[in-house]
């Protein structure tokens, strides 16, 4: 028994800090509807500013702590209200993901330029060797304020949700806005408090994470996903569940070292926080979720056949062209965003078209790429096969849960299966020797592909062809059910559309295209090292493509270009890079006015130039199609309704 | 006539210079990484490498010619990499230095061009690579076993009640982690614990309860990084767990900050100690401390900063021999005459040419704040193991 509280002692220790992030995420999210993805990079951030204050310019730690949480994090928060996050509220799930995932890369991002990372920073404790004995459990004094701050967080947030105007109005902006403000709640100044409380607890867990995992930007920002499953446990809305979701993680884990046998503990630990968000989302009945509101301009218009054609075509010219002046790294540059491009096209038929957010797409990349190692001696047109087979598949193992879960619940659950997949898999050295392979180039109709030069204008027309055949998709009936779906499930099953059907369909196509994607990529790098393939690649490619267009062909092109210089910027100009950051700030603050990123823009340029020729006599615009609005991204043209 | 004109192309071919070869430079490369994953994080491969250069530039060159370092950063992609080692290949003389998590990545473009390559490898099959020279040499599956076997001598009852906390998150380390399994069982250590950890594990507290209730008396850390096994030794005082803690060459870093929780903790190693604190009893700690402060200010020194120089040196070294007209053939018939090398103190003796890792090593032990040597006494030089390595069937390679 004594050893069983120890392990229970230790273990509620670790869920405190678990439940403190948690219960940041959920404030947010009560308040607000935005499920902030950049939690724990702000968190990182104000960590970052509380060892500068202190560590770095010397100045008292208690003052710097004051200063960082109650002045720092608040305005902080207002800032980031006022110009990210107000105009979300109603807005699509794709766009706050969007907006959220690309904060956390600002951050990333400025954090990493300001705090030179190749200089080692820790946060000292605030007792140095104090320690207290709780039932047979010796705590330091950290552990014990740790777990003191859960607790007081806890009785404060519900003092506030329960007992105050304040948190009483917090509930009821979120439940509906409008009637809130007929009551006499004044949403914005409501909304900005609750991002301030957001913030003020991400900084205070990651100021009580940094003393033991030292200043390390990706630890500190990265930490808050094992929040996510306490959070989805409280279904987001309930604290006292989220506090119980923090204390089972925490538990559990400590129980499982004590009590799972030796052979199984690696496994059991690994799989414990994603495996619980997994289950919980699977099991737990769904609370409503916040975004119930579409409000939207007029999206840019569908493509024509011809327009695809063009565009394949202008692609593999273009392709052949540039392949011909370039050599060494620029040509596998361009035969990097070719491959990221075509991943990214499966984001626009699942996430643009379809209203399916998927946060997996790298993960994809790299079963692809296992594949192709797999089969016939890695270097077949059946490798290609088993890439697109295996994907498609796995493509279809994760529409069994989309049946069931939707919106954020869904995007949580492809992150989920990311983070799993990197722990278990690619990290395994029984299925990926040494965390790398090399992966061969198939010959194809008896052509060889063996130089840059060849296989980037394989990609190319691989690429081309999956444009135009997407393209022909989402202009006939399957396209058209995508849509319905995207707008309303519910009206779909009303006028008797399968929904399982085309959510089986849409998973699996995707899931293939991405493990074709996969192949070439792999073909392409020639070796591959798994560890490429983490979550978070994945997060920055959705970002790119909702960038560059979403429910656009031409996004894809784009966001496989945008992912891949990326790191040539990084390379060879260090000193612009940061500026890339605040490109994405730019970026993301736009998106959240215009959802549909560039798309839109084109479709304005087009529509002008449509107009122009007609004006002058020459016609112009699709045959059959209607001219498309030019009236400007200010006007919201239609109001649907999916909640 | 055909034949006067190839004997004229073979002339000519064979007075041309060797890729990166002028009358006054040569050019080498190297890939680390640099900007990506983590900003910074091998830096200090190229700081080393370009600090050697530096020094050995001040001192006129290598037979007249200054040395040049084109350091590359990986951006963490393999393909980058790929695409850089091809560069190198066609246009400096050989990779020195440099260090990536996706150095497999090179080989391709190694083999091709028979590139000699003289750098430390993490990719296991680029190990036995015949055109790579490590300055201490790596071999898959196998280890340096002397300090283990003076850890058992030096505490008989401690290795028989063994734990430890490995990592997850990287296959590599766990392969590694296999080996010394593999090694410490050959020796009859017994093992009571082990688990590898999350990359984000921020508290071992569960561990170190069930270790003091399993009994463990010797604590394993071989791969986490310093701030961890910061949080480990300060756990294990925590909890009164009364073990060795015994951990890889990570934890003689700068980030291992366990105030006095840390007392005692060892690490075995084949490196001297090379922060400083061997300055006075190994001259060339101080002439690598100086030089990498002055080619960059702001560098910390760490064991990839150590690396770069090293391989540096073992580069230079055979270039010297390579005469005035250096070719990769030339250099690789030097480098397979270095059969033993110690960077001037800076490692132990090893066996580049044929791939045998130095079967000498110390042991330094952290107290009241730095470290200091324990063995071997007097505090200079390495001790050595006959049949120091495992598995001890390993005996290199020919080239």
């Amino acid at each position: 028994v004594n050893e069983f509280v120890s392990f229970l002692v230790a273990g509620i220790v670790t869920g405190s800090i678990y439940a403190v992030t948690a219960s940041g995420l959920v404030v947010t999210y009560n308040a607000t509807g935005v499920f902030n993805f950049a939690h724990g990079a702000v968190g990182m951030f104000l960590a970052y500013l509380y060892w500068q204050l202190w560590q770095g310019w010397g100045w008292n730690p208690v003052l710097s702590l004051a200063l960082v949480l109650l002045v720092i994090a608040p305005a902080f928060a207002l800032v980031v209200e006022r110009v990210l996050m107000r105009p979300l509220y109603g807005s699509s799930l794709n766009t706050m993901i969007v907006v959220t995932l690309g904060l956390f890369l600002v951050l990333y991002g400025t954090t990493g330029t300001i705090w030179n990372q190749a200089i080692t920073r820790n946060l000292p404790d605030w007792f140095a060797s104090d320690q207290v004995d709780v039932l047979g459990v010796n705590l330091t004094y950290e552990e014990l304020i740790t777990a003191f701050c859960a607790v007081g967080v806890a009785v404060a947030l519900w003092a506030l949700f329960k007992r105050t105007r304040m948190g009483v109005a917090m509930r009821a902006v979120v439940d509906d806005p409008a009637l809130a403000s007929l009551t006499g709640a004044r949403t914005s100044r409501i909304s900005g408090f609750a991002w301030m409380v957001g913030f003020l607890l991400a900084g205070l867990a990651g100021i009580l994470l940094a003393p033991g995992t030292g200043m390390s930007l990706p630890i500190l920002s990265e930490l808050v996903i094992f929040g996510y499953a306490a959070a989805i446990v409280g279904r987001l809305r309930s604290l006292p569940l989220t506090f119980l979701g923090a204390m089972i993680l925490g538990v559990g884990a400590s129980l499982a070292v004590g009590y799972v046998p030796a052979s199984l503990l690696n496994d059991v630990t690994a799989i414990l926080p994603m495996g619980l968000l997994i289950v919980a989302l699977l099991l737990l009945p769904q609370a409503k979720l916040a975004v119930g509101r579409v409000v939207r301009l007029r999206p840019p218009k569908v493509a024509s056949f011809t327009m695809t054609l063009v565009g394949g075509v202008a692609l593999v010219a273009g392709t052949v062209l540039l392949a011909a002046l370039i050599t060494g790294n620029n040509l596998y540059t361009l035969g990097l965003a070719l491959s990221i491009g075509l991943a990214a096209l499966s984001l626009v038929l699942l996430s643009g078209y379809g209203g399916q957010v998927w946060l997996c797409q790298f993960t994809f990349l790299g079963l692809g790429s296992w594949a192709m190692t797999k089969v016939d001696g890695g270097s077949s047109a059946l490798g290609v096969l088993a890439a697109i087979g295996l994907c498609a598949a796995a493509g279809g193992v994760l529409a069994l849960p989309a049946l069931r879960l939707r919106g954020l619940y869904m995007a949580l659950a492809t992150l989920a299966f990311a983070a799993l997949m990197d722990n278990l898999f690619f990290t395994n050295p029984s299925i990926i020797p040494n965390g790398s392979m090399n992966v061969g180039r198939p010959d194809l109709f008896g052509m060889r592909f063996a130089t840059d030069r060849a296989f980037v204008v394989l990609i190319a027309v691989v690429f081309a062809l999956c444009l135009i055949g997407v393209g022909a998709l989402r202009r006939g009936p399957f396209g058209r059910r995508l849509v319905a779906m995207s707008d309303s499930q519910a009206a779909c099953v009303t006028v008797g559309m399968s929904i399982t059907r085309t959510k089986l369909a849409v998973f699996i196509l995707a899931g293939g295209m991405a493990g074709l994607a996969g192949a070439l990529y792999g073909g392409m790098s020639r070796t591959v090292s798994f560890s490429q393939f983490a979550f978070v690649q994945s997060l920055v490619l959705f970002v790119a493509v909702a960038l560059a267009g979403i429910t656009i062909l031409s996004g894809s092109v784009q966001a496989g270009i945008g992912v891949a210089l990326l790191p040539v910027f990084a390379t060879h100009l260090p000193s612009i890079s940061g500026f890339t950051y605040i490109l994405f700030g730019a970026g993301i603050v736009a998106v959240g006015r215009n959802p549909y990123g560039l798309g839109l823009v084109y479709s304005y340029v087009g529509g002008w130039w449509d107009a122009r020729r007609a004006r002058s006599g020459a016609g112009g615009g699709v045959p059959g199609s209607p001219p498309p609005d030019v009236s400007g991204p200010s006007l919201p043209h239609e109001v649907t309704s999916v909640g | 006539m055909g034949l006067g004109v190839t004997q004229a192309a073979a002339a000519a071919s064979a007075a041309a210079p060797a890729p990166g070869v002028t009358a006054k430079t040569i050019t080498v490369g190297s890939i680390s990484d640099i900007s990506e994953p983590i900003a910074g994080l091998f830096e200090g491969a190229k700081v080393g490498t370009e600090a050697y250069f530096a020094y050995i530039n001040s001192k006129g060159g290598v037979n007249g010619r200054k040395l040049i370092l084109n350091g590359m950063d990986s951006a963490f992609s393999s393909g980058t990499v790929a695409s850089e080692s091809q560069s190198i290949a066609k246009n400096d003389f050989a990779i020195v230095g440099g260090f990536s998590l996706l150095d497999g990545a090179e080989q391709t473009a190694i083999d091709a061009a028979k590139l000699p390559t003289i750098t430390q490898v993490l990719s296991p099959t680029l190990y036995g690579d015949p055109n790579l020279y490590s300055a201490i040499p790596l071999v898959n599956d196998g280890e340096i076993s002397g300090p283990f076997k003076w850890l058992k001598k030096e505490y008989p009852k401690d290795v028989v009640a063994v734990g430890l906390i490995g990592s997850n998150s990287a296959a590599t380390a766990i392969t590694a982690e296999h080996t010394f399994r593999n090694l410490t069982y050959s020796l009859g250590y017994k093992w009571l614990y082990s688990r590898d950890a999350g990359f984000a594990e921020t508290t071992f507290l569960p561990d170190m309860i069930e270790m003091k209730n399993a009994g463990v008396k010797m604590v394993f850390e071989p791969t986490q990084q310093g701030a961890y096994i910061s949080t480990m030794a300060q756990e294990m005082k925590q909890e009164g767990l009364n073990a060795l803690l015994v951990s890889g060459g990570n934890t003689y870093e700068e980030n291992f900050d366990p105030g006095s929780s840390g007392d005692g903790t060892l690490v075995t190693g084949v490196t001297a100690l090379y922060e400083g604190q061997d300055a006075k009893v190994v001259p060339a700690v101080a002439t690598f401390d100086k030089w990498a402060k002055k080619v960059d200010p702001q560098t910390e020194l760490d064991l990839y900063t150590l690396y770069g120089w090293i391989n540096a040196q073992l580069f230079v070294q055979a270039l010297q021999s390579a005469g005035a007209n250096p070719t990769r053939a030339g250099l690789d018939a030097q480098l397979d005459k270095i059969t033993s090398f110690n960077a001037s103190g800076l490692i132990s003796p090893q066996d580049p040419a044929q791939k045998i890792p130095g079967q000498c090593w110390l042991v330094a032990q952290y107290e009241n704040g730095t470290w200091k040597r324990i063995s071997p006494d007097p505090k200079s030089g390495f001790v050595c193991s006959p049949k120091g390595f495992y598995p001890t069937s390993y005996k290199g390679i020919s080239r």
